[in-house]
């Protein structure tokens, strides 16, 4: 039974993917199932609920929703999100494409390479760089001020929740920045020209021209950095979400609860909601695109 | 309307010198057209004039004004790119209506003025659809729409037609031509087809490697080129041109002589470039013409055949217009009138 134009048989397509497709549902499929399921009882990491688990049916579930804490991490990631997601990675990363677009000299490849080398950086490299960078007496920064008379200010103290949005922005403005380049390398050069010579001044050029021909590009980014900046667990290694809860985002307060509290079942209904949040942004996402209008 | 005169403009990408100090003078309401081969500069020129490139020396003007350190907008400027450049995500209507937009023109005031350029040039039931609906040739037409209602003193055009298939392109350049008459508005048109440089201009200049080689109207670019590259640039099949040196008043390349009269106002021996366009020789037979030799390919055309004769194991291409019947190997002659041919000295010049 082949299909006419194509090299392989329906059943030899499925032969030959079927090891993906088994690897897939055995590290993949069945962890997240099997995550699910924990939110359903009581497991704990230690003591007799690690051996003997009840099923609680949907008891952690109305806990998390009268959880402050889970309000405050909701709060928390939240803020952190739109801070280091949208403004920060989507919309710096967007400026610097922009300003970088028609530059030809030095300056573009300096910016890109400084914006990859941020990119590629192992996460607890860069994360310890930042703790340096910060340090109330020793860091660069608080050297920096005093020299202009400021300071010293304890950063991961007093101010944690913007020291993890500055960290996690400075982390990924590079994947936005390379996403909107390739975008605009993509426009002829004479869409912007005509404008040059119609006298359009950057703003409109922007407005009438490259927000529009961008959108979709644009909306993509916006969906992978808020799914990407909300699951993120590297602030931790900055602030461990203190002190006092203050920039305990949603995954710092799943481990908490997992791995401090050692209740793995609340930890496991506590990613759902997690899950069902990034699939609500998702779904928006989607519509959003739909909705687009097409030439 | 203005005229445009550059004078003595360069413009150097790293190594390569893109324009070479060129001087022109485009007169007020002029259609001109620059004429090379890839790379010869046009666009850079017609850049340099639109102001997205600045010149590294040299003077434009505009008008009276000097405007080689002018921001595109204020010289008045309207250009035609080769892809149009028209955007996607906008109607027909506000493609056009984008320039006057952004000068904030009141709305009815655009309305109007849409309106009347869209009926010129006979676009008005396409106005609302967006430029991925409409055909290659109407894209030309709003683009040109979208530079006419800026009332630009010089139209600049970049290869315009270039996109289009062959029959839209000439009636595109009959429409275009006949709106820049009726406008008068000087045209400044870069293309690298010589067709369309001769049937559109009023003048012609061409250009090589950044360099002005002959600037004159389109007849006497034909009639008399300036020197050997113009007179085999221009012209389809191109001229034939022969190189050897001039002996007495005789041409010479090996076997290959002929007589070109008594003044060529070369030194004897000096070396020479010979050319006789194909339309100016005339197929006899064998005998009755100047030139003996044997036919060695006939390429029909419909209306005409090109005919390549050896004349002394010179290959001359040779236009027949009857649809005579000849023979490959066939023993014929050559006709031509002593003043069709064209000298050019060992620097290539004109020299009778
Ligand atoms: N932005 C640029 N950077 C570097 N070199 C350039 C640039 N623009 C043009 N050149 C070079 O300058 C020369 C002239 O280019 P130009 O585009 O003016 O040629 P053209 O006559 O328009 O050719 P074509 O018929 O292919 O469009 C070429 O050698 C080209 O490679
Ligand atoms: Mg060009």
């Amino acid at each position: 039974m082949s299909t006419p134009g194509l090299i392989l048989s329906r059943r030899q397509t499925f032969a030959f993917i079927s090891p993906a497709f088994a690897i897939i549902a055995v590290f993949l499929v069945f962890p997240a199932v099997w995550a699910l399921y924990l939110g359903l009882t009581d497991l704990e990491l230690t003591g007799i609920r690690a051996v003997m688990p009840e099923f609680v049916g949907l008891s952690n579930f109305v806990r998390v929703f009268q959880d402050s804490f889970f309000y405050n991490a909701l709060k928390i990631s939240l803020v952190f999100v739109f801070g280091s997601g949208i403004i920060g990675q989507v919309g710096l990363g967007l400026l610097l494409a922009l300003l970088m677009h028609r530059e030809k000299s030095w300056i573009k490849t300096l910016v890109a390479a400084s914006a990859i080398a941020a990119w590629i950086i192992p996460d607890v490299v860069v994360a310890y760089l930042w703790v340096a960078f910060l340090d109330s007496d020793f860091g660069l920064l608080n050297r920096g001020l005093k020299l202009v008379g400021l300071g010293p200010v304890n950063w991961l103290f007093h101010y944690p929740l913007f020291s993890i949005i500055l960290f996690n922005t400075w982390r990924g403005t590079a994947f936005s920045m390379l996403l909107f380049s390739a975008a605009l390398q993509t426009l002829p050069p004479s869409y912007l020209e005509t404008a040059d010579t119609l006298g359009a001044s950057a703003w409109r050029r922007f407005r009438d021209i490259i927000l529009p021909l961008l959108k979709t590009t644009i909306l993509t980014d916006v969906l992978l950095i808020t799914l990407w900046t909300f699951n993120v667990f590297t602030p931790f290694l900055l602030t461990g979400g203190g002190p006092s809860f203050r920039s305990e985002i949603l995954p710092i307060y799943v481990y908490r609860t997992s791995f401090k509290y050692f209740k793995l079942g609340y930890g496991s209904a506590i990613s759902t909601v997690l899950l069902l949040i990034n699939l609500a942004f998702a779904l928006v996402y989607l519509q959003a695109k739909r909705r687009q209008k097409k030439w | 309307m203005a005229e445009v005169v550059l004078e003595k403009v360069s413009k150097v990408f790293g190594a390569a010198r893109a324009v070479d100090e060129v001087s022109l003078e485009v007169r007020d309401g002029e259609f001109f057209t620059l004429l090379g081969p890839s790379g010869c500069g046009k666009t850079t020129t017609l850049r340099l004039v639109a102001g997205l490139e600045l010149a590294d020396s040299g003077t434009i003007r505009i008008g009276s004004r000097d405007v080689t350190r002018v921001p595109p907008p204020e010289r008045r400027i309207a250009m035609v790119f080769q892809n149009y450049a028209l955007y996607p995500h906008m109607t027909i209507a506000e493609n056009i209506s984008y320039p006057l937009r952004l000068r904030k023109v009141p709305a009815d005031a655009i309305a109007r003025k849409v309106g009347a350029v869209a009926e010129k040039l006979r676009i008005e039931p396409l106005l609302l659809r967006m430029p991925s609906q409409i055909s290659g040739g109407q894209q030309q037409r709003v683009a040109v729409a979208r530079a006419m209602v800026q009332d630009p003193q010089v139209y600049l055009f970049d290869e315009p037609l270039s996109n289009l298939d062959f029959k839209l392109r000439l009636e595109a350049r009959r429409f275009l031509k006949h709106i820049q008459r009726e406008t008068g508005v000087t045209a400044l048109y870069v293309t690298h087809d010589q067709t369309e440089a001769l049937a559109l201009s009023d003048r012609v200049a061409v250009l090589k490697d950044g360099r002005l080689m002959q600037v004159a109207p389109p007849e006497e670019i034909y009639r008399r080129p300036a020197n050997a590259f113009v007179a085999g640039f221009v012209g389809a099949p191109a001229m034939n041109l022969v190189e050897g040196e001039v002996l007495g008043s005789r041409f010479i390349s090996g076997k290959f002589r002929v007589e070109v009269g008594g003044e060529p106002g070369l030194a004897s021996g000096a070396g020479a470039t010979l050319g006789i366009r194909p339309e100016h020789l005339e197929l006899k037979p064998a005998g009755a013409g100047a030139l003996a030799g044997i036919i060695d390919d006939v390429e029909p055309q419909g209306h005409e055949q090109i005919v390549t004769v050896l004349v002394n194991e010179v290959p001359l291409l040779a236009r027949v217009i009857e649809t005579q019947r000849l023979k490959l190997g066939e023993p014929v002659s050559l006709r031509f009138d002593p003043s069709a041919l064209h000298l050019f000295g060992p620097d290539g010049n004109r020299v009778n």
